[in-house]
């Protein structure tokens, strides 16, 4: 089922002014129900600007954005469409992690007496024990922490689609980890997820799909693999496919006998394994 | 959607060279006070002209874009077109027009006119200060004029480190509270309905994620500061000096000139 | 050289340190890594090698001088600069160029000298192009290469970054990664460099892993990847190329172990047949 639908879309900063930027050019998207794509792209590649138009706090400068069958009013949207910004964590304002979390839910119309399960719930996906967490103030968290709560707050609104700017940005391995298993978990649950990511080895190993963004302009869209073996295309885009991804195909340009199509450290070593073990030379 | 950030960059330098960012900051200043003097001493419509004509003037010779000094005056032609209705409508006098609940008066529709000019030329001169003048020239300008009277404790280093700190951060400030509303009406908030105290209370979410950025930001501002050994202004050397020039001298003469005439003119009228 | 000396830091007697009982000697001109989960002590590390925090126990010593002393404070300040993680927020002049100088100016050099200076550290990290342009229209990438040449301008010879590049995007991290090679290369600063990034850790010299305020382990970066099983412990992660060749290890063939660059796993697999 298509969910997410983008037509010939376009969006220009101070348009008609000396500063005018056009930071989206005609773009087309359709992205699937439950699908878990990555958008990739450096700085002012426009990947943010895509954001905000899919959750409908831009309106594009033309062309259309489609979310589900292009009838819910605007200020409804954010039930639908969850985003979640860069550096979450800098919009915390509530005194307790419940009111954090609840703030969401709230606005989204949930009833009072059910947003402690709401936010229980929430709170549990997101791997904060909600008794020890409840009352404490946002503000006293760690850095993983306090983007836990973030989550939390998105997730018991409930959205069917979920958008994150570079969700892992600023933590540290562990919080990697923990994060992308999250991702995983909510493409299992069915969501639709599309993420903003630098990390390359992260959009290797977790993405289906990967859109790569250059200048306002959609230049690939397509499996992981197909997306990672146009190598100067990305090159161009001043992005670097991960070294295992690229060292399978440099070895397949070397004349070795292997696909050549593994983008992670696993798949690279499987090709590799099999190669080695082809003829038990070793 | 409009963004903070596009809307309030007021007066923002714009580099160019002309004769009038050339000028000393302190000339530049000093002449600004002395135009706001007489801008306001001035209470007929030759002198009136006369500044109009010296302003425009002014634009030109800066070589500033009117498209720049347009982008400030959006705002203030709102608020001078509000002192020539306001003014209008309460200012005593012949009425030439009348509603029974209302009425208009020619002398209140010429003085609200004079008002909302004087406004308009006032906020046009002083944006192209800013305009034509680097922030660093601006600030150390100020220090230069203040250190006089630095003796009778005017901190004049604190207040110009105080405001050129002001002028980087403001746009970043900008930017950041566009984001914090954009995010937090991600998560459905909305100040558009309710009443007055509903209304009140959904700012919150979105003052308190901007001041704790704020005092957030002070801190490694004051870290950073203090990684590149500032310890106030003493012992502290200036790279850049604007010299002070003939041009300088003979600006300041010509608008100390400009309030006299200004003066003496009102003594006519 | 910056000898560390049982240096002890808390914030607060009651708890825990942040930093306890470290001892470690930084040469000149090397490039030393510093690793650890969050939480481990990296930052704080980082603002006791220049007096940002001051220490609660032992000491560092610059070149000679302690931090610990308010009148060599400022020199020990001279010598090592910082570059933080928040490109926004280290910038404090109004454009490029005056964001350079504003370091010599703080220290009270004479004009010609800190213009000078200036012109030196806006050539070598070729910034000229941009050097009056105001820091709210430069991408986080310039911005931190203007932190450094804010750096070269000082004259430091120690560079302390903390996760400089984590607020930036690939290639934006290239550039700043050329900068500091240069730096480190051509003009023999020393480079302290602290990341979550395990290929950009590839890069030193020598590597200190921090866990718990303490230094858990040191040594190259070939000697601190053998061990894979122990960074996972550590809360960090494995560069490709040595989780590829110690998978490869583990299946059987040996000669793949330890290896930790791309160019020499890719000429062993080639060679291995």
């Amino acid at each position: 089922m298509r969910q997410i639908e983008v037509s010939n879309c376009s969006y220009i900063y101070q348009p008609g002014t000396i500063n005018a930027h056009q930071a989206l050019d005609q773009i087309n998207i359709a992205i699937d129900a439950g699908e878990l794509t990555a958008v990739i792209g450096h700085g002012g590649s426009g990947k943010s600007t895509l954001a905000l138009l899919l959750a409908g706090l831009f309106a594009p400068s033309s062309g259309e954005v489609k979310i589900g069958d292009g009838r819910i009013p605007p200020e409804q949207l954010f039930r639908q469409v969850g985003l979640v910004f860069q550096y979450p964590e800098h919009q915390l304002f509530a005194s307790s992690v419940f009111e954090e979390v609840a703030f969401g839910a709230r606005n989204a119309g949930t009833a009072e007496d059910y947003l402690p399960v709401k936010v229980r719930q929430a709170l549990e996906t997101v791997g904060l024990d909600p008794d020890l967490y409840w009352h404490r103030s946002p503000f006293e968290l760690s850095g993983g922490q306090k983007r836990r709560v973030c989550l939390a707050s998105l997730l018991a609104i409930d959205p069917a689609i979920i958008i994150l700017d570079e969700p892992t940005a600023g933590l540290d391995a562990a919080g990697r980890r923990w994060l992308k298993n999250l991702l995983r978990e909510l493409h299992c649950q069915g969501k639709t997820v599309l993420w903003i990511s630098h990390d390359m080895s992260e959009v290797a190993e977790l993405a289906e799909r990967v859109i790569v963004l250059e200048r306002g302009r959609v230049i690939a869209d397509g499996a992981t693999a197909s997306v990672f073996s146009c190598e100067e295309q990305l090159a161009a885009a001043g992005l670097e496919i991960p070294q295992s991804a690229r060292l399978v195909r440099e070895l397949k340009a070397r004349g070795l006998a292997i696909p050549g199509e593994a983008v992670t450290v696993d798949g690279a070593f499987a090709e590799i394994a099999a190669y080695l073990g082809g003829d038990g030379s070793v | 959607m409009a963004l903070f950030k596009e809307r309030l960059l007021i007066g923002q330098y714009y580099p160019a060279d002309s004769p009038i960012h050339r000028l000393n900051a302190k000339a530049k200043i000093l002449a600004t006070l002395i135009y706001m003097i007489a801008i306001f001493v001035v209470n007929n419509w030759y002198g009136w002209g006369a500044m109009t004509v010296l302003t425009v003037a002014a634009v030109v010779t800066s070589r500033v874009p009117f498209s720049a000094v347009w982008r400030g005056l959006k705002i203030i032609i709102f608020f001078a077109l509000l002192t020539l209705v306001l003014n209008s409508f309460v200012y005593p006098g012949e009425q030439v027009w009348d509603w029974g609940f209302a009425s208009v008066s020619l002398e209140g529709f010429i003085y609200g006119l004079a008002m909302a000019l004087r406004l308009l030329l006032l906020v046009i001169f002083a944006s192209l200060l800013t305009l034509t003048t680097a922030p660093i020239a601006l600030t150390d300008g100020l220090e230069g004029l203040l250190k006089p009277f630095r003796r009778i404790g005017v901190p004049a280093h604190e207040i110009a480190m105080v405001m050129s700190i002001a002028l980087r951060f403001i746009p970043t400030i900008l930017e950041e509270f566009d984001r914090i509303i954009l995010a937090q009406r991600a998560r459905g908030a909305s100040v558009s309905q309710g009443n007055l105290l509903k209304r009140i209370r959904a700012l919150i979410p979105m003052l308190v994620p901007l001041f704790v950025s704020a005092f957030h930001r002070a801190e490694e501002m004051a870290d950073a500061m203090e990684a590149k050994c500032y310890h106030g202004g003493a012992g502290r050397t200036k790279w850049k000096i604007t010299p002070w020039r003939p041009c300088d001298t003979l600006l300041l003469l010509l608008f100390i000139l400009l309030l006299a005439a200004a003066i003496f003119s009102r003594s006519l009228a | 050289m910056i000898e560390i000396s049982k240096l002890g830091f808390s914030y607060d007697k009651q708890q825990a340190p942040i930093i306890s009982g470290l001892d470690l000697t930084i040469r000149e001109g090397e490039w030393l890594t510093v690793l650890g989960r969050n939480g481990s002590g990296k930052s704080t590390l980082a603002r006791l090698l220049n007096g940002l925090l001051l220490p609660s126990a032992g000491q560092v010593c610059v070149d000679g001088l302690t931090t610990l002393e308010p009148d060599q404070l400022w020199r020990v300040r001279e010598k090592v600069a910082f570059v933080f993680q928040n490109p926004e927020n280290q910038f404090i002049a109004t454009s490029v160029e005056d964001d350079i100088a504003f370091g010599p100016e703080n220290l009270g050099y004479p004009r010609e000298e800190i213009i000078q200076r200036v012109e030196r550290a806006l050539e070598l990290m070729n910034l000229q192009p941009i050097r009056s342009k105001a820091p709210h229209l430069l991408s986080g990438g310039e911005k931190q290469r203007v932190a450094i040449a804010g750096a070269l301008a000082m004259a430091s010879r120690y560079l302390v970054l903390d996760e400089p590049t984590s607020m930036l995007d690939p290639q934006m991290r290239r550039a700043v990664l050329e900068s500091l090679h240069f730096l480190h290369r051509e003009l023999g600063m020393a480079i302290i460099y602290i990341t979550n990034i395990m290929e950009e850790a590839l890069l030193a010299e020598r590597i200190i892993v921090l866990d718990q305020g303490r230094i858990a382990r040191e040594g190259t970066p070939v000697e601190i990847f053998a061990d894979q099983q122990w960074l996972l412990s550590m809360g960090l992660d494995l560069p490709q190329i040595s989780r590829l060749s110690g998978m490869l290890d583990q299946a059987g063939y040996h000669q793949f172990a330890g290896i930790v660059d791309f160019q020499q796993l890719l000429e062993t697999i080639l060679c291995a047949k």
